[in-house]
């Protein structure tokens, strides 16, 4: 998983997510990889975030796009379940690539934060002539 | 122009699409976009560049918003980095325009519709910062 966010200046930052879950609310809580460091300064609520999901064994990707609910926030006992959820997961995906384990080790973050998202816009991101296109309306 | 002060030829193994980039892009109105990458490219010292064949969010955003930031891994040593890039041009002939279908074979070969990729076109930016980021590393 992977995102995006921007300060006021518009400037962008690239970053890692290294898992999520919903909330009771509805919300998307995103475990983002604390070397963003510009998205830990500015997130607040109501800014624009990206969260991409792609199946690295189909590259099929779907982008949400919605606004924080909260500032960043510490990672709670939960999320560390999610996170060593995730890092198993992609471990497998990306082993029938031929990576090596040691190698998704070496870009798993020291640390993450986490913010919650409230989902706005759903879009297909899979590669391909349909990238961009609207997926609908979030409920 | 200053010299940079990052030497982009010596990650050879940030251009080989192992681990796929990502590059973050930001509209006029501040939302930002994220999307995979299969390869960066190296250009030159201080320019690299992305195959253009489905970025329409990118394309759009790059048109009001020259500002880029791409995370990138390199497969041989495990260091990640963070460029902050600027968007220069688009090239749609030439030797760099030549050379990048064959990593967009790559990716359709993987999704089994190499009938529908095609290059539109080789997008140079310009590197303005690469920030090396911490984390666990391989042991040599």
């Amino acid at each position: 998983m992977v995102g995006a966010s921007a300060g006021d200046d518009a400037v962008p930052e690239a970053f890692r997510v290294w898992g999520v879950s919903w909330d009771p609310d509805g919300h998307l809580r995103a475990l983002i990889s604390s070397d963003a460091t510009r998205t830990l300064a500015t997130v607040k609520p109501g800014a624009w975030l990206s969260l991409t999901f792609v199946n690295l064994m189909t590259m099929r990707s779907v982008q949400v796009k919605g606004r924080a609910v909260s500032g960043p926030e510490l990672p709670n006992r939960a999320d560390v379940e999610v996170m060593s959820r995730y890092r198993t997961d992609l471990v497998a995906a990306f082993a029938t690539r031929g990576v090596p384990s040691l190698l998704i080790d070496a870009i798993r973050p020291l640390a993450v934060f986490a913010v919650t998202v409230a989902a706005e816009e759903l879009y297909d991101q899979t590669p391909g002539p349909k990238a961009g296109a609207r997926l609908g309306e979030h409920q | 122009m200053n010299e940079p002060s990052f030497d982009l030829a010596s990650m050879p193994g940030c251009f080989d699409g192992v681990i796929p980039p990502l590059i973050a892009t930001c509209s006029a109105q501040g939302v930002p976009n994220a999307t995979n990458l299969s390869q960066l490219h190296y250009v030159d010292a201080s320019h690299v560049a992305l195959s253009n064949q489905f970025f329409s969010k990118t394309t759009a955003n790059l048109a009001d918003n020259p500002r880029a930031s791409v995370l990138v891994t390199d497969s041989e040593t495990g260091n990640t980095y963070r460029l902050s890039l600027h968007f220069e041009r688009s090239e749609t002939s030439g030797a760099l325009f030549e050379e990048l279908p064959a990593s967009i074979d790559a990716i359709a070969a993987m999704m089994g519709a190499t009938e529908i990729f095609k290059l539109r076109a080789a997008d140079v930016y310009r590197v303005l910062d690469c920030e090396h980021l911490t984390g666990p590393k391989i042991e040599p």
